[in-house]
């Protein structure tokens, strides 16, 4: 603090900070192999024995500050 | 056999339900009426009950004015079974003595009214759906190719005759996806989806498939009512191993730390009852503690932090990945700042994170979660009574238009090359929210929970049933620790 005069970081400087890391944890969490199941789907040995091919798609997600947002559309292409 | 008053006035004759039926018996013919005297005994008046119908005594006899009926007004019978020899007395007893019964008691029989509650007091049950068949049938192989033509040719005519009329559902050859998307394209891919339609259940609820096959799974054939109320059980809360109490050897030791640790600072009488809760459990042994060496335990509590290294902790899926952010930053007070005035790297800290692959397929590989897992979306739909339209019925997720679409997307989009299996959403539904993890303190911890909308809500927002799955905590960005940047 005593290093840049006693000023704190402006509310513009902590929103940018707080979406970068955010999305930096995002991009961790949205890794290829969740890509890799969004587009060609992960078989699943179900416990009835039956094989199914599951497509995992986000529908929701529920969380506060919209500086936070994750666009899926722009990190995850289409299948 | 129960005849509703409908059926009677569109197979037979109109019988006169009225007074006539009471002269027939002085007549001599055999109808019967027991009749509850506030009742009106128009014909209207019988729409809510059942005719209880019995063969006519010869079969010669086939008018339908010589059938027995009994009108029975009683609570009883509208959900009894009615048993076809049930005993009808010939004749009225019109002289009995009844000196030995109290005056309540010696009621005619005849205008005894059995008092029930009015219909607006009656509740019902919530009940599941239908089932949609049992398994024998539905492994029976779809005749795809000719229901694809069949579709074709037949689908301005619903009516007609459908190839999967021993299934014990309504098929409709037009869904409502068949429409939006258009039959060429399902010809041409020869994946022709079928409208399979369970029973209406007593509130005319039914569930209304869009598929190429019936669905192979019914989550809801085995659904109780226990699944979705909020009743507890208590034996959701398994017995907990030896391992869970680290670094406390056992659970008494466990006890007394949390005692000591969480019973705040001041001694106070309800901390003293707790303290003798622990001690006076029958469960409780001092061996338990006796050797316990406390300064160890609280050391490995203070200090054990690096509990996601542990190779137990990697085996359940948990990573610990450093999070690194670019931040602005100015070196404003030094002379050579356009040299600094670049992007300066910033470590947050450790992200701690699982897979979500790896959940998902923990997920869909649970014995106990996946008997109610939806692969398949329906519409969900409520048609009272008589009514030709029905109404859709939001609630679940997977009945939700979104669901829909999107396993619409997923059907019509060119599978796996040579793959043959079946192909479902598995939707994922998230939420994060900061929580405190201390009263007083700033302790707080960032979860993200996964839920998946294939269960259903009510089961979602149970917490026995343990449907929330941690996939990371996220990390904050503080002012303090920023602040070492300038």
């Amino acid at each position: 603090m005593a290093q840049n005069g006693g000023k704190t970081p402006n509310t513009a400087f902590m929103t940018f900070c707080h979406r970068e890391l955010i999305h930096a944890q995002w991009k961790i969490l949205l890794d290829d192999d969740f890509l890799e199941a969004w587009k060609h789907g992960i078989v699943v040995t179900c416990c009835d024995g039956i094989q199914r091919r599951f497509y995992p798609r986000i529908f929701t997600h529920s969380g506060d500050y919209p500086e936070k947002c994750v666009c899926c559309h722009q990190v995850l292409p289409h299948a | 056999m129960f005849v509703s008053v409908a059926d009677l006035s569109t197979k037979y004759t109109p019988l006169p339900i009225t007074s006539d039926l009471v002269t027939n018996r002085r007549s001599g013919s055999q109808v019967l009426l027991r009749r509850r005297r506030r009742c009106g005994s128009t014909a209207k008046g019988l729409d809510c009950m059942h005719l209880l119908m019995i063969p006519p005594p010869s079969p010669t006899i086939s008018h339908p004015s010589h059938l027995w009926f009994v009108v029975n007004f009683s609570s009883e019978s509208l959900n009894a079974e009615a048993k076809p020899g049930q005993a009808i007395p010939p004749e009225l007893p019109t002289e009995v003595d009844d000196t030995h019964l109290t005056m309540m008691e010696r009621r005619p029989w005849t205008h005894r009214v059995i008092r029930r509650l009015p219909w607006r007091y009656r509740d019902m049950l919530p009940q599941a759906g239908q089932p949609l068949a049992t398994n024998s049938q539905l492994q029976n192989p779809m005749p795809t190719q000719e229901l694809s033509i069949a579709t074709a040719s037949q689908s301005q005519n619903p009516q007609t005759e459908n190839p999967l009329a021993g299934y014990p559902y309504v098929v409709e050859s037009t869904g409502s996806g068949l429409r939006s998307i258009g039959t060429s394209l399902y010809i041409a891919a020869n994946r022709i989806r079928q409208c399979f339609r369970t029973p209406r259940n007593k509130f005319g609820l039914y569930r209304e498939y869009t598929s190429e096959a019936p669905p192979s799974h019914d989550p809801e054939e085995n659904a109780t009512l226990q699944d979705i109320c909020d009743e507890v059980n208590s034996n959701d809360h398994p017995d907990l191993s030896p391992e869970s109490y680290y670094p406390y050897p056992n659970f008494n030791a466990f006890r007394l730390g949390d005692w000591y640790w969480n019973g705040g600072p001041q001694k106070s009488q309800a901390s003293f009852k707790d303290l003798l809760d622990i001690v006076g459990d029958p469960q409780f042994s001092p061996d338990n503690i006796r050797d316990v060496q406390w300064d160890k335990v609280n050391h490995a509590l203070a200090h054990d932090l690096d509990w996601i290294d542990d190779d137990e902790a990697k085996q359940t899926g948990w990573e610990k990945m450093p999070i690194t952010i670019l931040v602005p930053f100015q070196r404003r007070c030094n002379a050579d700042s356009n040299t600094n005035a670049s992007p300066q790297e910033y470590t947050v800290g450790n992200f701690y994170h699982r897979s979500l692959v790896s959940v998902i397929r923990e997920k869909l590989s649970n014995p106990d979660h996946v008997e109610h897992f939806h692969y398949e979306p329906y519409a969900f739909k409520w048609q009272p009574g008589s009514s030709p339209d029905s109404v859709d019925v939001y609630g679940e997720f997977y009945s939700s238009k979104a669901f829909i679409d999107a396993h619409e997307a997923l059907q019509n989009s060119p599978p796996e090359p040579e793959c043959r299996l079946s192909r479902h959403i598995v939707a994922l539904m998230l939420y994060s929210d900061s929580t405190h993890l201390t009263s007083f303190g700033d302790a707080t911890l960032w979860p993200i929970y996964l839920y998946f909308g294939n269960e259903s809500k009510y089961r979602r927002c149970k917490p026995s049933c343990h449907l929330g799955n941690h996939v990371a905590y996220l990390q904050k960005v503080g002012k303090s620790v920023l602040c070492c940047l300038w």
